[in-house]
């Protein structure tokens, strides 16, 4: 009897404890670290490979061409692919492949290609864009009488430096509310400004930008569908127009219809379009060099003084399942719960290193630019929007505005064997 | 046996119990998490200014200020050079719509190794020998000097006791570089010439208009007569060049600035 009534006390106690025991987060899982790559061209392409969907076999042009949407590596060789005339390519144009500015050391990473954007200032000292409303100016064209050449009077000159894609996937899957509420516990005179920008496949559907210069893009489709037709001049179902060639109809060059990416069966958005997106989303997040002690002491200088205030260093992204982009993209397992360490904060603040150009809707300062993240900037030799620094010292030097106070802690508050503790952390992102 | 009795129905009671507390703390079934749309930065969030299009008025610059100004930033290191007339000018030099200082130096006796420091507070930059003068021409004497980069700061400029130097402390906010704030410095060697002058943006833009070629500017210039010829001091961007009609080499200014996309 007495065994009985212990069993059935134990029985109880064990009623009690074992839902605790079993019962999940709210998210249904603990966060981990992101999976990252070591930004090694000689290593295999599952080095950058975050799991997302499947790494598939090499493709081969004769025995094996790429197919959008099939594995990792197609999409890769689709995002390496170099477009030609027939495919589209034009009027105006920058390069003809997502890898010509996203390519060294690795796939999605960076290269030394800037965009150039211009503008002018009127009588009022408000900014004026180029005849046909576009600020970037190309600089190709599949012909003489396509190529873009300003004036002398359009003489406000910006250049914006190729961001990296690494890690992208992660950053479209943090949540616009971690984003805001990192921002609003920025001080005051430090805080950035986060841009609330439409989401091209769930228009008009909204969502905080953070693809960019400015911030213009939450989504990869949607920055996908730009990068396209800016950077390649081809046309696709979210970005169904050509640019204009500084307010002249590219009609008369344009051989092939629009879209040029056309909706295809399974692709809605255009096989290509799709085709880089499911590339970026797969690729893993800058992962960091060597970490000596003075990379760790620089560390918390860095933090110490400011810096980490718009480099924030840490997000987590929103738990798998989360239905994002306005409804039109669901956070896969792969990309949900993730801690990642991108060194920005994705708002823009005005620290006095832009060119100035271009009034956007949202963006309440022309002068403010995204803040740059910090991963993989060791693979860098150009720093800032316009990459117009060679060093990191020289970088700090001219952050001013509102990085002025962080600028100033490194100068005043830091010795010399700080600072080069500082630099040194920087360069091991 | 009665005990027995009474146990069963107790050990009915302690299953239900049992089952209700494991039911009520299962795991849900799945719900669909979508995320809420942010809410909009509250209306004192935002702290970028919206640009001024016009700087704000500061009385004129007197010597203590200017003073107080160059030891925010040099410390001990430079002294003010008030042989030359005039020894500073003010003016919204990188166009930022903050009123920035341009102010003439000499390294101050003994401080030499103050003004060469690893980390200094600011930008050492040679305008002319970076940005016009072919290399051939370069000042001579400096030949000599030119040390090898500082590897911290990759930096390689090194000053001379003999040299006059002109320091452009950049404005920060309305109160421009009287603000505490202000300490971001341009330290320039060789380019202090004669009737230097702050010439306004809106004026410059007038009196070289349709010269060509001719560099981006973007806001007040450092007129003077240097290197025998008449020209001004620019912000480029990211660091100050010099254009005279004669030597302005806009392949040095563009490939210096990262402005060609060297492919």
């Amino acid at each position: 009897m007495r065994i009985l009534k212990i069993s059935v006390l134990l029985l109880f106690a064990a009623a009690l404890v074992l839902p605790f025991t079993f019962t999940s987060t709210v998210e249904g899982q603990a966060a981990t670290e992101a999976l990252t790559t070591q930004m090694d061209a000689r290593l295999d392409d599952s080095d950058l490979f975050n799991n997302l969907g499947v790494l598939g076999a090499a493709v081969d042009e004769c025995t094996n061409p790429a197919v959008a949407g099939r594995s990792f590596r197609d999409n890769k060789a689709i995002f390496e692919e170099r477009e030609t005339v027939d495919d589209g390519l034009g009027p105006t144009y920058n390069d003809v492949a997502c890898s010509s500015c996203h390519q060294a050391p690795v796939t999605g990473h960076v290269t030394q290609i800037n965009e150039f954007r211009a503008g002018s200032i009127d009588g009022f000292g408000n900014f004026v864009a180029p005849p046909g409303g576009q600020t970037l100016i190309q600089d190709r064209a599949i012909a003489p009488g396509a190529q873009e050449r300003i004036n002398t009077g359009i003489d406000q000159h910006e250049f914006r430096s190729t961001r990296t894609v690494l890690g992208d996937g992660f950053v479209e899957a943090i949540n616009s509310n971690t984003l805001a509420a990192n921002v609003a516990a920025q001080p005051a005179a430090q805080r950035g400004q986060l841009r609330t920008v439409t989401v091209l496949e769930a228009a008009p559907n909204t969502r905080i930008g953070r693809f960019g210069h400015k911030s213009q893009h939450a989504s990869l489709l949607s920055f996908s569908a730009d990068a396209y037709v800016n950077e390649m001049g081809i046309t696709s179902v979210l970005q169904p127009n050509e640019n204009n060639i500084l307010g002249q109809s590219a009609a008369p060059f344009d051989g092939v219809p629009d879209p040029e990416d056309p909706a295809v069966p399974g692709f809605p958005n255009g096989k290509d379009v799709q085709a880089f997106t499911n590339f970026m989303r797969a690729l893993r997040a800058p992962g960091r060099g060597p970490i000596n002690s003075d990379v760790t002491t620089g560390q918390g200088l860095f933090n110490s003084i400011g810096c980490a205030v718009c480099h924030t260093p840490s997000f987590t992204t929103s738990p798998a399942g989360t239905t994002i982009n306005g409804g039109a993209f669901i956070v896969p397992a792969e990309l949900g719960s993730k801690i990642i360490h991108p060194f920005s904060d994705f708002a823009l603040h005005n620290i006095g290193t832009s060119g100035g150009i271009g009034a956007e809707p949202g963006v309440n300062d022309r002068f403010a630019t995204t803040t740059i993240a910090l991963w993989g900037v060791r693979t860098k030799h150009r720093f800032m929007m316009q990459g117009d620094q060679h060093t990191i010292f020289d970088s700090i030097q001219v952050h001013a505005g509102q990085a002025a106070t962080a600028r100033n802690n490194f100068n005043n508050a830091l010795n010399n064997t700080q600072k080069a503790q500082l630099i040194a952390f920087v360069l091991s992102l | 046996m009665l005990a027995r009795k009474a146990f069963i129905p107790s050990l009915w009671l302690v299953i239900l119990t049992g089952s209700v507390a494991l039911s009520g703390c299962a795991k849900p079934p799945a719900q669909p998490i979508v995320e809420e749309a942010a809410a909009p930065q509250s209306s004192e969030a935002p702290s970028p200014p919206p640009q001024a299009k016009e700087m704000p008025q500061l009385p004129p610059p007197n010597l203590e200020q200017v003073q107080e100004a160059v030891k925010r930033v040099f410390k001990d290191a430079v002294v003010i050079d008030a042989s030359r007339k005039p020894s500073f000018l003010v003016g919204d030099f990188n166009g930022d719509s903050s009123q920035d200082l341009a102010v003439v130096l000499k390294p101050r006796e003994g401080k030499l190794s103050e003004l060469n420091q690893e980390f200094p507070n600011w930008i050492a930059r040679e305008p002319l020998d970076e940005l016009v003068l072919p290399k051939s021409k370069a000042l001579a004497h400096r030949g000599a000097s030119k040390s090898p980069p500082n590897p911290a700061t990759g930096q390689t400029v090194r000053f001379e006791q003999s040299d006059v130097l002109l320091a452009i402390i950049h404005g920060h906010g309305p109160k421009g570089w009287l603000d505490p704030e202000a300490t971001q410095t341009h330290l320039l060697r060789d380019v202090v010439g004669t009737n230097m002058k702050t010439l306004p943006f809106k004026e410059a833009i007038k009196a070289y208009k349709g010269r060509k070629p001719f560099p981006t500017v973007y806001g007040d210039l450092i007129q003077q007569t240097l290197i025998g010829q008449s020209g001004f001091l620019h912000f480029a961007g990211s660091i100050y060049g010099w254009y005279d009609a004669k030597n302005y080499n806009p392949a040095a200014v563009t490939a210096h600035s990262a402005m060609s996309r060297m492919r």
